[in-house]
């Protein structure tokens, strides 16, 4: 474990990020390894990561904000999960990496007019976040439940890869060895190395902000202690929901906070005659045919997390409880035309968040679910338990569409990992709220680095895309105050 | 914010455990306090607008089981399509369940426990 800075009641440093995670550290370790005087502020705890066990209730209460109990309001209303610790989301995913595509990338430039955002520029610096965090395929054997979802798709002919991971295999090749190259793995110990502090458990409650120019940041420590930090620059790295939500407690409005977009998921749990169900890891291929609009891909299944996916039709669906050795959960996601909002709300600590879905959005969650449950079927499934009130229990292709024919989103559990957006860049003021390289219209010295720039969704797991812009956005910060 | 309507002596305790009591209903009673109890701990973790939601609904659901009784009102709950009201037996439901099967992975799907685990 790294050093961390000792609370104090306050603090001083030329830079001040808010935030650990793939926007954070990233940003963090390039400042510090120009010389610049860094203090990064983490509201969650500094949790080793074989500690937990991955995707358990206890991780859930370690390193999840809200203990994973977060929901973005609507009909239906979205669950969705956030890191609240160092390394933030990237200690608690599932550490699957995919570049975004060069049509968005041209999507993300033209509409929304980002100065200087050269595909070979971004995609040089993917190569960098690549080579920092050991991206690779598994070398050996997958998973039975990823293995699975191969063949399913296979026997459709539809399109279908593995996904890359951030993973070390230094104890065997197969999926399972893999060891995660996380933010505090990677980037956060080279921050630290080049002489940033790192000051965990401490909640930035807002910015002091005099005519548009940021100059101190009000903490409370995990004791409800106060603490402040007076800063030259700040560069809020809080994640798509926490980021805008800081602005606004600061007095920044606009249009922060007002586009969050995701990528929906629907789910279901398939059964098959052998085990499959490997609690601790996911499957890390992903069937492409109808991408970027549709893909499916595998979730975790601990015994807990199948019965959950049994919940909406528990009266039907609880004999296959027992089971769960046999049973690996899948889900399929959708690029969605619907936005949310991350609303702060005078008197309470937290945001109201809420996603609307637009129509079409809740068709494809149902041809998804459809999809991905003939996948299953093509897979060799027994037996196929989609995720939402009402549903039949899938045995053949006929009962497809019945499938179909209940499926309704209002009745489904529908659920996200992937957030950002709510503080889009580009050189366009009517539709974004920073600049092209993350200052925040409005504020002299107040930058964002992290998924809330991307000015969409990305239709793949965003990372990439969020330390790609981050790695960017810092040298230009350098380039600038140098 | 006060959590006492959210606490597991609470309306919504009281609620939760019904709810489990009916759809698991051979959950050992330690194990569904111990439910109840994790139930209860996270929903007074959740964001604070959530919160207030949540103690709206359970100072609603706490008036109507004084009227109608608690095992009418969870009935209703439990089947209602109703939007957030039937959030409230969703949130239950998934948490609770995620608890059981996560901790006492050999449960039935009645919540009985199993001879192994029994004597472990």
């Amino acid at each position: 474990m790294i050093e961390l800075t000792e609370p104090r009641a306050h603090h001083d440093c030329q830079v001040l990020v808010i935030g650990s995670g793939a926007g954070g550290a990233t940003t963090a370790a390039v400042l510090a390894e120009a010389g610049i005087d860094v203090l990064i502020v983490e509201e969650g705890a500094w949790v080793e990561q074989e500690s937990v066990v991955p995707f358990s209730l206890e991780q859930m209460d370690l390193q999840y904000r809200s203990g994973g109990v977060t929901v973005a309001l609507g009909r239906p209303s979205i669950a969705y999960t956030e890191g609240r610790c160092a390394g933030g989301g990237t200690e608690i995913n599932s550490g699957l990496y995919r570049r975004p595509s060069e049509a968005t990338l041209e999507r993300w430039r033209t509409n929304y007019a980002i100065d200087d955002f050269g595909d070979d520029e971004f995609y040089a610096a993917c190569d960098e976040v690549e080579h920092g965090l050991s991206v690779q395929t598994v070398p050996g054997r997958q998973t039975p439940a990823s293995d699975l979802l191969r063949r399913g798709a296979v026997e459709l002919g539809w399109q279908h890869d593995e996904i890359p991971r951030w993973m070390t295999y230094p104890d065997g090749d197969d999926a399972a060895s893999g060891r995660r190259q996380s933010m505090t793995r990677t980037y956060l110990p080279r921050a630290v190395d080049a002489g940033a502090r790192l000051l965990c458990e401490h909640r930035v409650d807002r910015l002091i902000v005099d005519r548009h120019h940021a100059f101190r940041a009000e903490l409370t420590g995990p004791d409800g202690s106060p603490a402040t930090i007076d800063f030259d620059d700040v560069i809020v790295c809080a994640g798509a929901i926490q980021t805008p939500a800081l602005l606004q407690r600061s007095g920044f409005r606009g249009l922060v906070g007002k586009t969050l977009a995701v990528h929906p998921t629907v789910k279901l749990a398939a059964r098959f005659d052998e085990v499959v169900n490997v609690a601790n890891d996911v499957p890390v291929h992903q069937v492409t045919e109808f991408a970027p609009a549709l893909s499916f891909g595998g979730s975790a299944s601990q015994p807990g997390l199948v019965a959950l996916a049994l919940t909406d039709n528990w009266a039907e669906m609880r004999d296959a409880v027992t089971a769960w050795p046999e049973i690996a959960v899948y889900y399929a996601a959708i690029t969605s035309e619907g936005r949310g909002k991350v609303i702060s709300i005078p008197g309470l600590s937290d945001p109201l968040v809420t996603y609307r879905l637009t129509r079409r959005d809740r068709d494809l969650l149902g041809q998804g679910l459809a999809r991905l449950a003939l996948v299953m079927l093509a897979a060799g499934a027994r037996e196929v338990f989609p995720s939402f009130k009402g549903a039949p229990t899938v045995r053949s292709r006929s009962d497809l569409a019945r499938l179909t024919g209940s499926f309704g989103a209002n009745a489904a559990s529908v659920m996200t990992v992937h957030l950002c957006s709510t503080v889009p860049m580009g050189s366009d003021r009517s539709k974004a709220a920073a600049d092209s390289f993350g200052r925040l219209f409005g504020a002299d010295n107040v930058f964002v680095n992290d998924a809330s720039l991307l000015p969409d969704a990305p239709g793949v797991n965003p990372q990439a895309s969020v330390m790609a812009v981050a790695l960017r956005n810092a040298r230009y910060f350098i380039d600038e105050h140098s | 914010m006060s959590t006492r309507l959210l606490s597991i002596d609470g309306p919504f305790g009281a609620f939760a455990d019904r709810l489990l009591a009916l759809e698991l209903p051979d959950l050992p009673d330690g194990r569904r306090i111990e439910t109840v109890a994790f139930v209860c701990g996270r929903c007074d973790r959740v964001p604070s607008p959530l919160k207030l939601g949540l103690a709206t609904l359970t100072v609603a659901v706490g008036l109507s089981a004084r009227v109608f009784g608690t095992d009418r009102t969870t009935t209703f709950l439990q089947s209602t399509s109703l939007p957030f009201v039937g959030e409230l037996a969703r949130i239950v439901r998934s948490l609770g369940f995620t608890f059981v099967w996560e901790s006492w992975p050999a449960t039935s799907p009645t919540g009985a426990a199993t001879s192994a685990e029994s004597r472990s």
